[in-house]
């Protein structure tokens, strides 16, 4: 039996984790912790679980733990974990600065623990597919990308910059960026981007546009906004559109949906399609048991950490800034 | 465990030997494939590692064998669920579940008697988008479901063994065929059928088009419900893609709208499609694969088969009713259709 904990539950993904680990055979979801003792109580009420109100203990009793806490804790609560032995799933980002992620990385080393970055949209198949199809060389060279991962805002820790590290561009920037380093086995080489402040009263930026050069030669851009209004029929989006010298890619992940109109309820859009957070959590147990190479590791978070701080820099120095 | 043979190994008998292949078979093997064209067996084979070539008759005759998977032509299905049901096999069938009432009641008692299972590829009911929609429609997001608009439809399907999709008295036409699970998700929203009109080209137009349908059933059922299924073998061959469904379902509160068409997680434009995009299925889930492991579970626990051979008929003798109707050019009910069985 292979026991995982929540370390933190005020990421949202958390809940779903929790969801699908349970329906994993040899899986046991050991309980929750959280700083906040509401977010904890709430929690292990709706998904069924045991409580605990410190770390150390929920560390005594897993094997393994799933961090979905406020960036700005992930470094602290890694190292808890490492120290003790215990595998880690992390949420994105991977943390709030460079130097957390880095030391993240290498407490995990030291301590021989697995560190999985938890990057959900890597498993969905047609991500998969486009990178068969790159990769068959049929739509040739690839030039250029454009892209957007849209959401709602999320309120909460996530728009106080000393919990979340910023908002919308850090929150969303590191899904696509990861997923193309993958797709198109390359990294950002220089980041610009422009962000503001559009639609909320928030602390944050609710809205980025980011250009990028890949070190493939090719160029991209990466809206990731807060920009889906509450009335919009669904959350949000990941679409890539891949454009090579013989051909286009087109990936608009989500796109599975059923279109409903309900008087009482309004519009919104129900999703048939795959669960990608169970592949993910599927994976990381495969992972642990066969104590395996994570399929995205602690440096695939930190490369696409700093093309988000990079996105920053660029803002306020207005200018584009080199990563590699 | 159970130890299952695939009969016939044209369209379907290799989309289920690539589901078999999909499933962790904890509980059960294949252990044949049978096909009288060699070749086609052999791809079977081959699709499940290996799986041994038999005839018909010799899978009879193997005690060991405990379902059969009949994937043949419809018009073979009757004789040869009987004869499988009279070995003590149990018997998946795939819809329709024969032409005719009197056949498919045969196909029913012979498992009653023999005390094996009789399930019916109603395969739809597997489908991610279906089933999400029959939860949602359960849950009351739409209120009471009072009227649906159904499609189905794409290029003729013309692979069939000496083009038997073409002979209305062998296929049963494109309402019996391909509509028919249109009219199986009709049933389970809106439960009995009140009377049925419909119109095909072939049946109600006098044409003699070869390899082309197009028709139209509309149903009206005994909660007053109204339900328009449209089911298409007219589409031509250069359709970028080949097959669509789509559906419409209003309820007294809203509605759900769904079509394949417009929903797309994946395409490549490039030169070697030219004129379309490849795509790709929206979700990874095998909707034959859960419908066979569905049915092969029920086996194995002695549980309830999830269309068994009376849902199969029922859904059949709608589909049944529209032909007649499409034939006369008249409203049909149920009723008199009973009545005359």
């Amino acid at each position: 039996m292979l026991k995982i904990g929540f370390m933190g539950i005020a990421h949202m993904h958390g809940y779903s984790y929790a969801k699908q680990l349970k329906s994993i055979e040899g899986v046991e979801v050991t309980g929750v912790y959280d700083h906040d003792r509401e977010k904890r109580e709430k929690a292990a009420s709706v998904l069924e679980l045991n409580e605990y109100d410190s770390p150390e203990k929920l560390i005594a009793a897993s094997d393994a733990v799933v961090i979905a806490s406020e960036n700005s804790l992930h470094r602290k609560y890694t190292q808890i974990a490492a120290e003790n032995g215990c595998h880690v799933l992390c949420e994105k980002p991977i943390a709030t600065n460079e130097e957390d992620a880095k030391a993240m990385i290498d407490i995990c080393e030291k301590h021989g623990v697995i560190f999985q970055m938890a990057f959900p949209v890597r498993y969905v198949p047609s991500v998969k597919r486009a990178k068969e199809t790159v990769e068959s060389g049929v739509i040739g060279q690839v030039v250029a990308v454009s892209s957007t991962n849209h959401g709602r805002m999320p309120g909460g820790w996530f728009v106080e910059p000393d919990k979340s590290g910023g908002g919308a561009v850090i929150d969303h920037t590191v899904h696509v960026v990861d997923v193309i380093r993958w797709v198109l086995d390359t990294e950002v080489e220089e980041v610009s981007c422009n962000m503001d402040r559009f639609m909320y009263d928030i602390p944050v930026e609710d809205s980025g546009m980011l250009f990028m050069k890949l070190a493939n030669g090719a160029f991209m851009t990466l809206d990731s906004s807060w920009s889906r209004p509450k009335a919009h029929p669904y959350w949000g989006d990941v679409t890539i559109r891949i454009v090579g010298t013989k051909g286009t890619i087109y990936i608009d992940a989500f796109d599975a949906k059923l279109e409903v109109y309900s008087n009482e309820n309004g519009i919104k859009w129900e999703n048939y399609g795959d669960n990608f957070d169970y592949y993910l959590v599927r994976d990381f147990v495969e992972t642990v048991r066969q104590n395996k190479k994570p399929f995205t590791t602690g440096n695939d978070g930190l490369q696409s950490l700093r093309v988000a701080l990079g996105a920053y820099e660029s803002s306020r120095r207005n200018s584009e800034v080199v990563l590699l | 465990m159970q130890r299952i043979a695939i009969i016939g190994c044209g369209m379907m008998g290799r989309v289920h030997s690539g589901a078999y292949a999909t499933i962790d078979r904890k509980n059960f093997e294949v252990i044949y494939v049978s096909d009288p064209i060699l070749q086609k067996a052999a791809n079977c084979s081959e699709i499940l590692g290996g799986v041994e070539i038999a005839s018909f008759e010799k899978i009879l005759e193997d005690d060991s064998v405990t379902v059969v998977d009949i994937c043949t032509p419809t018009y073979m299905h009757k004789d040869m669920v009987v004869s499988a049901a009279k070995k003590g096999k149990n018997v998946f069938c795939e819809k329709p579940v024969s032409l005719s009432r009197h056949d498919s009641l045969e196909m029913i008692a012979a498992c009653e008697q023999n005390a094996v299972k009789l399930g019916v590829g109603h395969v739809t009911r597997f489908f991610p988008e279906y089933v999400k929609n029959i939860e949602l429609i359960k849950s009351g997001e739409i209120g009471k479901p009072v009227m649906a608009r159904l499609y189905r439809g794409g290029v003729f399907p013309s692979h069939g063994m000496e083009n038997w999709f073409n002979a209305v008295d062998l296929s049963g036409g494109v309402i019996v065929d391909l509509s028919i699970h249109d009219i199986d998700l009709a049933r389970q929203i809106f439960g009995e059928v009140e009377h049925v009109e419909a119109r095909s080209a072939k049946l109600s137009n006098g044409s003699n088009a070869d390899n082309f349908d197009h028709a139209m059933t509309v149903l009206r059922f005994k909660s007053g419900a109204i339900v328009h299924i449209e089911g298409s073998w007219a589409q031509p061959t250069t359709m970028p893609v080949g097959f669509r469904t789509a559906f419409e379902i209003y309820g007294e509160k809203g509605m759900i709208n769904f079509d394949s068409e417009k929903n797309s997680t994946f395409r490549v434009y490039s030169a070697a499609n030219s004129g379309g995009y490849l795509g790709m299925n929206c979700t990874a889930v095998n909707p034959y694969a859960l419908e066979l492991e569905a049915f092969v579970n029920s086996v194995d626990s002695g549980g309830d088969v999830p269309v068994d051979g009376n849902a199969g008929l029922k859904t059949l003798e709608i589909a049944l009713a529209a032909n007649i109707s499409a034939k006369e050019s008249r409203t049909v009910y149920m009723k008199e259709l009973n009545l005359n069985a």
